[in-house]
């Protein structure tokens, strides 16, 4: 009798040793793909391993989808058909895209141009997104054409017909639609929607420079830090984030080249058709949302510090920290985050 | 108390030292599962699987990237990208990844290396790093 108790009680042990060991999130769940061109990272936590992989699948899925519809890079995008076709006629664009164009239009009129959805010419001939990267810049006559061209636009170049109408019109060639600096905030949260659909409502998605923040880890802040512009393995901040946050990072440092002593990177200014130097080597933006924090942190780094932050007094629960070429830096009173690189 | 009384007298010795000796074995395989670095990893192309490799042994192996052959190099537990010089490879700047949970990829490769197993605690300083 007492044999038989013992084993009972060993059995239970085991069997709630094992519904523990299995259920029990005492670590988020990591799933990683290629997506958008990086690395796209989510973390799940307080769900099963089942309900994880499902809404973590299908938020991947959608990442996809969006970005086969808005890749500049994919021959058989919609974005790369209205970019191929004849200048200064009405093309057919879908309400999704024109949803996103229409934001990037507008953030460009907030950021007085600083922020344009229109420079895929430029971007092409730069070259930032080709392999092998570049080693030099254009040749200068290419640009100050390309200015010209630029010039002799009615603003930037982008007419949509309304999302009602679902057409757009590219003036000319001096003008293709780029969102580089937009889209992928977008998909970050229609990944977030995806996510909380399928009952996961504490995750962190990490989609190279932008962030998204759904929750918490068991009452825990998400523990994130913000890199180190001039070391790739140290960090300048700590932000510990909870509930509805977005964070983007823009910087001169992830796409970028020397010629010649000078650092040649993929953001770029309309206005000189180079790469922005503006006093700052990287902006980050913690926003309501990913699409608003992805369109800010170009914006602002383009702008630099101070037309910058004057910028940002337009969108209300938008904070950010701005580093300066010389080191120091600067962020706004309500930016979640410890500064621990130094003065 | 009454219950620990009537466990007591519901079970011999020699019971105890096994309801004990189990509990012990399963809260040291938690503990030593938990810290455990990961000993096999999949190759990743364009996000699906395309090898599997053991990090029992050292070894330097080929496989096909988007841009042509992408080395790949295990040595001493550990794993990593070799040669494809570009600096959206962050491979490169990852250099060796041994944990469970840990990756490394080369974007324009489509190349995606992951160390199988869920990362630890301990094994990750931070839940994201922004770039």
């Amino acid at each position: 009798m007492k044999g038989r108790l013992a084993l009972l009680l060993t059995v239970a042990l085991l069997a709630v040793a094992g519904w523990w060991w299995q259920d029990r999130p005492v670590r988020p769940r990591v799933t990683t793909r290629l997506l958008m061109g990086t690395l796209v990272e989510i973390s799940t936590w307080g769900v099963t391993e089942p309900v994880s992989r499902r809404a973590v699948g299908l938020a991947f899925d959608e990442m996809a989808r969006i970005e086969d519809r808005m890749s500049r890079m994919r021959p058989d995008s919609e974005l790369a058909r209205i970019n191929q076709a004849q200048r200064g006629e009405l093309q057919p664009i879908s309400a999704e895209l024109a949803q996103v164009v229409a934001r990037g239009l507008e953030m460009g009129r907030l950021s007085s141009g600083a922020f344009d959805i229109g420079l895929a010419p430029l971007s092409d001939l730069w070259g930032f997104s080709l392999e092998p990267p570049p080693t030099r810049p254009p040749p200068p006559e290419r640009i100050a054409d390309w200015l010209a061209q630029r010039a002799r636009q009615n603003g930037n170049g982008i007419a949509l017909g309304g999302t009602a109408e679902n057409k757009i019109r590219l003036e000319n060639a001096g003008v293709g639609l780029d969102l580089g600096g937009i889209a992928k905030g977008y998909a970050v949260e229609q990944a977030v929607g995806i996510l909380r659909r399928e009952g996961v409502h504490d995750a962190l998605i990490n989609a190279g420079g932008d962030m998204r923040i759904l929750g918490s880890k068991g009452g825990k802040p998400w523990h994130v830090g913000l890199r180190d512009p001039r070391d790739p393995q140290g960090v300048a901040a700590i932000l510990d984030l909870l509930g509805e946050v977005a964070l983007s990072t823009s910087g001169d440092y992830e796409r970028y080249f020397m010629a010649d002593g000078v650092r040649h990177h993929h953001i770029l200014d309309p206005k000189t058709g180079q790469s922005a130097r503006a006093g700052l080597i990287s902006v980050s933006v913690q926003a309501p949302d990913a699409m608003t924090a992805d369109g800010l942190s170009t914006a602002l780094f383009v702008l630099g510090e101070q037309a910058g932050l004057e910028m940002l007094r337009h969108f209300p629960g938008c904070e950010a920290l701005l580093i300066r070429a010389d080191g120091g830096h600067f962020q706004t009173p309500g930016f979640i985050g410890r500064w621990v690189k130094g003065p | 108390m009454n219950l620990w009384r009537l466990a007591v007298r519901a079970t011999t010795p020699a019971d105890r030292r096994t309801i004990l000796t189990t509990a012990l074995a399963i809260v040291a395989l938690g503990v030593v599962m938990a810290r455990m670095p990961g000993n096999r990893a999949t190759v990743y192309r364009d996000n699906r699987p395309i090898l599997a490799l053991s990090m029992d042994r050292d070894l330097t192996t080929e496989v096909a990237g988007r841009l042509g052959p992408v080395k790949i190099q295990v040595e001493g537990g550990r794993i990593r990208l070799l040669e494809y010089d570009s600096p959206r490879m962050i491979g490169t700047r990852t250099g060796w990844i041994r944990d469970a949970g840990g990756t490394t990829a080369c974007v324009p490769c489509g190349i995606l290396i992951r160390v199988e197993g869920e990362p630890g605690e301990e094994t990750r300083e931070y839940d994201a790093v922004a770039h």
